[in-house]
């Protein structure tokens, strides 16, 4: 078809990457791209502008080297490849605030710590892309990453216990980590319904009536 | 004795600000830029002529962009075939095709620069690759946007393709509320035609003419098996509780659960089970129960 089948249900990592990669990030160029009032005068050949389509083109073209400034990911990164900018880590990638998060999750065995919802995509695009920007060294934060993420896998583990045909609640799951499990929790507890409404054949009939109702009037509240 | 002045301060800052935009506070609530997917639903038509003409004030590339964001993640997961949002769709391309001009025609500019800049020879230090980088970030942006497009309506076709005599049925229904028009771009719905004529012609000449006349129809559902593939509508879906926009006290389905968190309460009916969607929370739910929702924009699928 013209999607192909595995891209069908689900996301491809690849996907959720570029998604995380259209958030904001704060970064430090090293290039100024704001034009000074007296360039501007002397009628010099001036940089073409950049004109974005998808995203406020401001900050793009008001950079000064060393003033921190606000682009979308995406773009950090592309300016981090030619070393024309060092990216500020978000708050939350500090081994003080990791460990915070690290002794909730062992605290709270029952819910998950409010991590952001691209934690590890942008955990591991910074490790990857960004190494040197950051203040506290790199394998400690990467331990530190590998630690929560098995500590909640654990977690997930549990959870899946309490799969039903009703629904489920899953706050601060991250959308790696939703995305890994879709293709599982959502075939099972399709199953689950499958089964529930064909042994319940009285509800059955009534669902239905319900469903072509909903479908052709008003919503029902 | 502290008395709160809160209110009156945010009265002074709407008016620094109504320079440019009128006040946007006290605008009826507009159903964010993305207004063409919801047409159809049935909570927004009577405000829509009032918002109207706010809403070109509001319409910005990048609010059209996550729109176009949501949507595409909405319609990845969603079972059903989400109505075609043509508006956004048609700004959207638009734009790429004026960025497309505007990057050859800078590139041009550029090249005509560099000549320039030789012959000069300058003593001034000039950094050819500062000159390059926005033409950079203007074409790998618009890579992004041409491959969100390229996915959404790939998406599309493919759920177009499944649905064909769903869609089809849906298009005789007089008691239909979404019509085939409306729910389809024009391009897709001369897609739909054409491929389900070319389908049947296939499956007629090579086995369904051999078959007894009862059995030659292939949008068969009296049988022992129906042939129309409807979405399955109470699939489970990954949703997010989206934070309600700025006329949050308006909305009638919130309300307040024991814990004093905002909520919006749906019914299983199935199950008979009532089920509180906190703000801002992650559920495993069934497509059918939240679908209201998902149209009005309350919720998004993740």
């Amino acid at each position: 078809m013209s999607l192909p089948e595995h891209l069908q249900a689900t996301f491809s990592p690849d996907e959720i990457q570029f998604i995380v990669e259209n958030e904001p990030i704060r970064i430090f160029p090293r290039i100024t791209t704001r034009q000074s009032v007296r360039s501007r005068h002397r009628d010099q050949i001036t940089q073409a502008k950049c004109t974005l389509i998808t995203s406020d083109d401001h900050n793009v073209n008001q950079m000064v080297a060393m003033q921190s400034t606000e682009l979308p990911l995406w773009l950090a990164l592309l300016l981090k490849q030619q070393n024309k900018c060092s990216i500020v880590a978000p708050r939350w990638l500090t081994l003080q605030s990791l460990d915070q998060s690290i002794s909730f999750e062992k605290k709270n065995s029952d819910r998950f710590s409010s991590l952001p919802w691209n934690w590890l995509v942008l955990a591991q695009l910074l490790f990857g892309k960004a190494p040197d920007d950051f203040h506290d060294p790199v394998h400690e934060l990467r331990s530190r990453i590998q630690d929560l993420r098995e500590v909640r896998q654990l977690k997930v583990l549990r959870g899946l216990r309490e799969l039903n045909e009703s629904h489920l609640q899953l706050d601060n799951l991250s959308l790696l980590e939703i995305n890994e499990l879709r293709p599982f929790i959502v075939g099972t507890m399709d199953k689950l319904r499958q089964i529930h409404t064909a042994t319940n054949p009285e509800s059955q009939p009534h669902a239905q009536a319900q469903l072509t109702q909903q479908d052709l009037d008003e919503p029902p509240y | 004795m502290d008395i709160s002045i809160d209110d009156i301060l945010a009265e002074l800052d709407r008016d620094t600000t109504a320079v440019d935009h009128s006040d946007p506070s006290s605008h009826l609530p507009i159903p964010s830029d993305g207004n063409t997917t919801m047409m159809n639903s049935s909570f927004d038509p009577s405000r829509m002529p009032g918002g109207k003409n706010r809403l070109h004030e509001d319409v910005t590339p990048q609010k059209d962009y996550s729109r176009l964001m949501t949507l595409w993640r909405n319609e990845r997961c969603a079972p059903e075939l989400l109505p075609y949002p043509s508006l956004l769709l048609s700004r959207m391309l638009r734009r790429v095709q004026e960025q497309m001009e505007n990057i050859e025609n800078i590139s041009m500019g550029f090249y005509k620069n560099t000549i320039s800049g030789d012959l000069k020879n300058s003593g001034v230090s000039y950094d050819k690759t500062n000159e390059k980088l926005p033409l950079l970030y203007m074409e790998a942006e618009l890579e992004r946007v041409k491959f969100l497009l390229r996915s959404y309506l790939r998406c599309r076709l493919s759920k177009i393709d499944k649905f064909m005599l769903y869609l089809k049925q849906l298009d005789y229904d007089e008691t239909n509320v979404t019509p085939l028009n409306e729910l389809l771009s024009e391009q897709e719905q001369v897609y739909h035609s054409r491929h389900f004529a070319i389908s049947l012609k296939l499956l007629n000449s090579s086995i369904l003419k051999h078959m007894p006349p009862e059995l030659q129809a292939i949008n068969d559902t009296e049988g022992s098996v129906s042939m129309i593939d409807e979405p399955e509508w109470n699939k489970f879906v990954f949703i997010h509780v989206k934070e309600p926009s700025d006329h949050a006290n308006e909305d009638p389905l919130l309300e307040k659960n024991e814990f004093g968190k905002l909520c919006y309460t749906v019914t299983i009916h199935e199950l008979n089970e009532d089920v509180e969607l906190n703000i801002g929370g992650i559920y495993v739910m069934r497509y059918g129960v939240i679908k209201d929702l998902l149209r009005n924009d309350k919720v998004e699928l993740i």
